[in-house]
């Protein structure tokens, strides 16, 4: 299935350094590492997942990628169905390196789910104007054909054509974040990156709004890049799964073979550690020790090192590489093809221990 | 301990509510519930259902006004005695003798619920030198004992940190420091790892696990995390609008839970430990907490609902032993 669709987004060695500048002639003291060379892929109509910890550069990766933050350094390699020529199915273009003309054309195609619906809709437009606003700076569509495209829009994500005259604090956390699906959608986007769009949400409306995400994605055929800190949101999305730990992506997988046979210890760790909602689940944990460290000043080797219980000598040395163990599956780390990590049970309880 | 038979709280029919101009918002609407000696009850529900109005109701901490107890009781049981949290004077010596004493509580936010201006070492001091009139000699060496028990390393040097100096799990970690530093019998922990990362979240639930066993503290632990229920709880309500609607043993919870919204949270959220194919969400929103229906609060979003569901309140009723749930569909039989 996946061998068949054809890539949509590669990025190749993407850098974002942010400079720590200091003294009063505000020299570069150094550099934060938030994303610190990411190789990675997306196929049309699939759903990525990016997880990692607060600070691992997972949202600074995303906007990086939309190129609303300058990339440092790396590839960003995207195929525009709307930029196609004559005879073409999609044009190649490197994001990275697009001119704004040919970057505000790109952004037709590429939109953002942000996670606060609070901050991120204006208080003081009115749906209807919000979600009109990029089809006028994109000058998509006439005038008297707006009103009737935004109903479609919100009738699209389950709001009323009649709430396109309220203003967003008229509305509920949940039906915010559908205002912002449905200005994503506006342009008929190829690719959405979702940018923690559930995590501020309750647990019952979380649940509408992947349903919405999905059907959506049937409907209109996009593809997502799920950015979340919730492993069971982002299992139960995505296809694929990037791990990032310290602005780099620790192993990527198909979403079972990343759960069921996890290749590097971060993954192993961060697995064990979410909460199971069962209590006769008994999962043993593996407590990470400390914090993670300043992306200032990333620890030497592999980053994960000095919190791996697997760490050897060689760890603390070398950076290992991002080596494909075969079927697609990503991993960074010394000892992947040596180490027997432990996998989360998919299904079925544990011996009733308590 | 002495006396199994009496629970360390009892809640009586409490209500607190919200005077707005104009307008009452029943943010806790007659709960009862007890905890037990020693054991730790999970507090579950959406945002905006009570959870954390009951928690401030038991430390007098309900901002008045426009909160206020309207009626019922909070028993808390010491030396055998029942006192009622409930009437005391919300600044009277007698709660503040209690208050960070006996009953303590961690908050979600460690950075805004720790003195940004007073070293930690200062404010863990501070209840130990007020409650347990410690000389300040002792009283420090107290605060550094208390550092190194909940895992803050090199304690004798973060004593004298203060809180920006410190990660999100090391504030964390001296929250609860401060909380344990008087050794409570009752701890109330108001979503204590939501603001945490997993890995950080791990560490704490199995600090406080194990803290639990050291200390005999009982807990009241509210979240909204089904995940840190099933693994922190011995028993759980489940509340909405206000109300309790179930409540049960954490197994009961999470194997037969009755109640609609109860089962309708189950179904809602993601599992690593499962996989479904779509998640089946509760419909509808938490209606607004100046409109509440006049039957059951859950009734607009009910997949169940029947007539009577839309004009009269179904009351807590037993579905099972030691299994309660407020809905009609059991109340019928």
């Amino acid at each position: 299935m996946i061998e068949l669709a054809e890539t949509l987004l590669e990025v190749k060695g993407l850098k974002k350094y942010f400079p720590v500048r200091k003294g009063i002639l505000r020299r570069v003291a150094g550099n934060v590492k938030a994303v610190d060379g990411i190789d990675l892929f997306i196929n049309e109509g699939e759903t990525l997942g990016l997880v990692g910890e607060s600070g691992c550069g997972k949202t600074t990766a995303g906007r990086t990628i939309l190129r609303l933050v300058e990339p440092t350094e790396g590839e960003i390699v995207f195929r525009s169905r709307k930029l196609a020529g004559d005879g073409e199915a999609a044009r190649e273009v490197d994001v990275a390196k697009a001119p704004s003309k040919l970057m505000k054309a790109l952004r037709r195609d590429m939109q953002i789910i942000f996670q606060d619906p609070f901050s991120s809709l204006n208080p003081r437009m009115t749906v209807g104007a919000i979600i009109a606003e990029p089809l006028i700076v994109h000058r998509v569509a006439k005038r008297r054909e707006r009103g009737s495209y935004v109903r479609e829009l919100l009738d699209a994500v389950g709001l009323k054509p009649d709430h396109m005259s309220r203003y967003p604090h008229e509305f509920s956390g949940g039906q915010r974040q559908r205002i912002g699906i449905a200005r994503a959608l506006a342009l008929e986007p190829q690719l959405i990156i979702c940018d923690e769009p559930v995590s501020a949400l309750d647990v019952s409306i979380q649940a509408q709004v992947l349903n919405l995400l999905e059907s959506l994605q049937g409907e209109f055929g996009l593809t997502y890049l799920f950015i979340a800190h919730d492993l069971s949101v982002v299992k139960h999305i995505s296809e694929r799964v990037a791990v990032m730990y310290l602005g780099k992506i620790v192993e990527l997988a198909e979403t079972e073979t990343l759960f069921a046979n996890p290749r590097h210890p971060y993954t192993e760790a961060l697995v064990s550690a979410v909460p199971v909602p069962d209590p006769d689940f008994a999962v043993e944990r593996i407590l990470l020790e400390g914090d993670v460290p300043s992306p200032v000043d990333p620890p030497s080797g592999c980053y994960f090192h000095p919190r791996c219980h697997y760490a050897k000598e060689i760890c603390s040395r070398e950076a290992p590489a991002y080596v494909d163990y075969g079927d697609k599956h990503f991993a960074t780390c010394h000892r992947a093809s040596e180490l027997n990590l432990r996998p989360i049970r998919s299904e079925g309880h544990a011996d009733d221990g308590a | 301990m002495m006396n199994g038979a009496t629970p360390i709280l009892d809640v009586r029919d409490l209500h607190v509510y919200f005077h707005t101009e104009g307008h009452v918002v029943r943010a806790v609407d007659g709960i009862s519930y007890r905890i037990e000696r020693e054991k730790t009850l999970g507090v579950v529900g959406e945002s905006g259902c009570g959870k954390t109005v009951t928690g401030l109701a038991i430390m007098g901490l309900v901002q008045s006004p426009p909160g206020r107890i309207e009626s019922g009781s909070i028993l808390y049981h010491r030396d055998g005695r029942p006192t009622d949290l409930a009437r005391l004077r919300p600044k009277g010596r007698e709660i503040r003798s209690i208050r960070g004493n006996e009953i303590a509580m961690i908050f979600q936010e460690p950075m805004t619920s720790l003195n940004p201006v007073y070293t930690i070492g200062h404010q863990i001091m501070e209840a130990v030198i007020l409650h347990q009139k410690l000389r300040k000699k002792k009283a420090r060496a107290e605060a550094i004992r208390m550092l190194r028990a909940v895992g803050i390393p090199l304690p004798e040097q973060r004593v004298d940190e203060y809180p920006h100096q410190l990660s999100g799990g090391m504030r964390q970690r001296a929250m609860i420091a401060m909380a344990l530093s008087c050794n409570p019998s009752l701890l109330i922990a108001d979503e204590p790892t939501t603001a945490l990362d997993v890995t950080i979240q791990a560490q704490v639930l199995e600090l406080m696990n194990d803290l639990r066993g050291r200390f005999n503290t009982a807990i009241q632990f509210i979240t909204h995390d089904l995940g840190v229920i099933a693994n922190m709880a011995d028993d759980v309500v489940v509340m909405y609008l206000g109300k309790i609607v179930e409540a049960a043993s954490v197994k009961e919870i999470f194997h037969a839970p009755k109640h609609p919204y109860t089962q309708g949270l189950m179904n809602s959220i993601p599992s690593l430990a499962m996989r479904k194919e779509r998640l089946e969400p509760i419909k509808g929103v938490v209606p607004d907490p100046f409109e509440v229906p006049t039957g059951c609060g859950f009734e607009p979003r009910c997949p169940h609902a029947m007539g009577i569901c839309k004009s009269k309140v179904p009351g807590l009723a037993a579905v099972s032993p030691g299994h309660t749930a407020a809905c009609w569909l059991y109340e019928m039989r």
